[in-house]
């Protein structure tokens, strides 16, 4: 996806909220949506998302169907004052490879986009040091850091406010 | 279904709207924001807003943050959604806590299932516990808490 081709202020949705809400389709062909926090990586117009090997669903289900949807409709914490609502569609792959830290993932831009996000999350965030503060946290909770790499591929892109029968879309595949 | 409807009517209440999901005519799975209006007499909700959907599987997912990504609370309800005239109306099938959802039990909850999804992961994928780079995370806190990069 070339990036240049969005307008600006749907980029600055995608960039400013701090949430997406990821749609999968369970085995049973239900769509299952869980809010996850999306990195864009506007090299390649891929949104990477790091999910924990504890919270499997979603990746049992991209494997088994990759057909994905990502809603950009929740601003809080944005600081945007007129946010668009943007809805990615498109396909999903997960690594097969876990990561326990961000220096192991090859993809220097891949790497660089969870770099970025991690440390705005953590200067929002610096409580969440409590997961490695002392060794019975880190007993407890080294699990969440375990993790696999969701790449989303948009195919189509739609925005816009109300009606979504009356959004903006753009074909990207 | 009566303690599915209880929870659902319950969660339903605290939230001004939600992420109603469903499958499009390709069969790709499709998402848009809508208020639904709790009906409790015949234990569905009833959506207004159009939706570019087929009648079918579908879901809601309400969930919230404040600016500073904390205080979360989520669930997801799954169920039918049937076409009727102009409107939707969305028949809850199950209820899925996620954050927040019973306070501090929802934690424990995450903590338990999160240990216990992560064993069968990783016996399921014939792969060795990994282990933690603590240093790595210690390093992304010290950088965020520096004032130069603020």
């Amino acid at each position: 996806m070339d990036a240049e081709r969005l307008p600006a202020d749907v980029r600055s949705t995608m960039a400013s909220f701090l949430t997406a809400e990821l749609t999968t389709v369970s085995a049973k062909g239900s769509p299952q949506t869980w809010p996850v926090l999306p990195s864009i990586e506007w090299k390649s117009g891929r949104i990477v998302i790091a999910t924990s090997i504890g919270l499997p669903q979603k990746a049992y289900n991209i494997r088994r169907r990759p057909d994905v949807s990502l809603l950009f409709s929740e601003p809080t914490g944005s600081g945007l004052t007129d946010p668009l609502s943007v809805l990615i569609e498109g396909s999903a792959e997960v690594s097969d490879t876990l990561f326990t830290s961000l220096s192991q993932i090859d993809d220097a831009d891949v790497r660089a986009a969870l770099d970025r996000d991690a440390l705005a999350l953590l200067r929002r965030q610096p409580a969440v040091g409590i997961y490695a503060s002392n060794p019975v946290a880190r007993a407890l909770m080294d699990w969440y850091f375990f993790r696999l790499l969701v790449m989303v591929t948009p195919r189509r892109i739609s925005w816009g406010r109300g009606n979504p029968r009356e959004w903006d879309a753009l074909d990207v595949a | 279904m009566r303690s599915t409807w209880r929870e659902v009517r319950r969660e339903a209440a605290r939230f001004d709207s939600g992420v109603l999901s469903g499958l499009g005519p390709a069969g790709t799975p499709v998402s848009v924001r809508c208020s639904p209006r709790l009906d409790s007499e015949r234990r569905v909700l009833l959506i207004d807003d159009p939706f570019p959907v087929v009648p079918g599987a579908a879901s809601i997912l309400f969930h919230r943050h404040d600016q500073q990504l904390w205080s979360l609370r989520s669930c997801l309800i799954s169920g039918l959604l049937i076409a009727k005239g102009e409107q939707w109306i969305f028949r809850p099938r199950r209820f899925t806590p996620g954050m927040g959802v019973g306070g501090l039990g929802s934690y424990v909850r995450l903590l338990v299932n999160g240990r216990k999804a992560t064993n069968r992961y990783l016996a399921a994928a014939g792969l060795p516990r990994p282990r933690a780079v603590w240093e790595d995370v210690e390093e992304l806190l010290r950088l965020a808490a520096s004032p130069e990069l603020r």
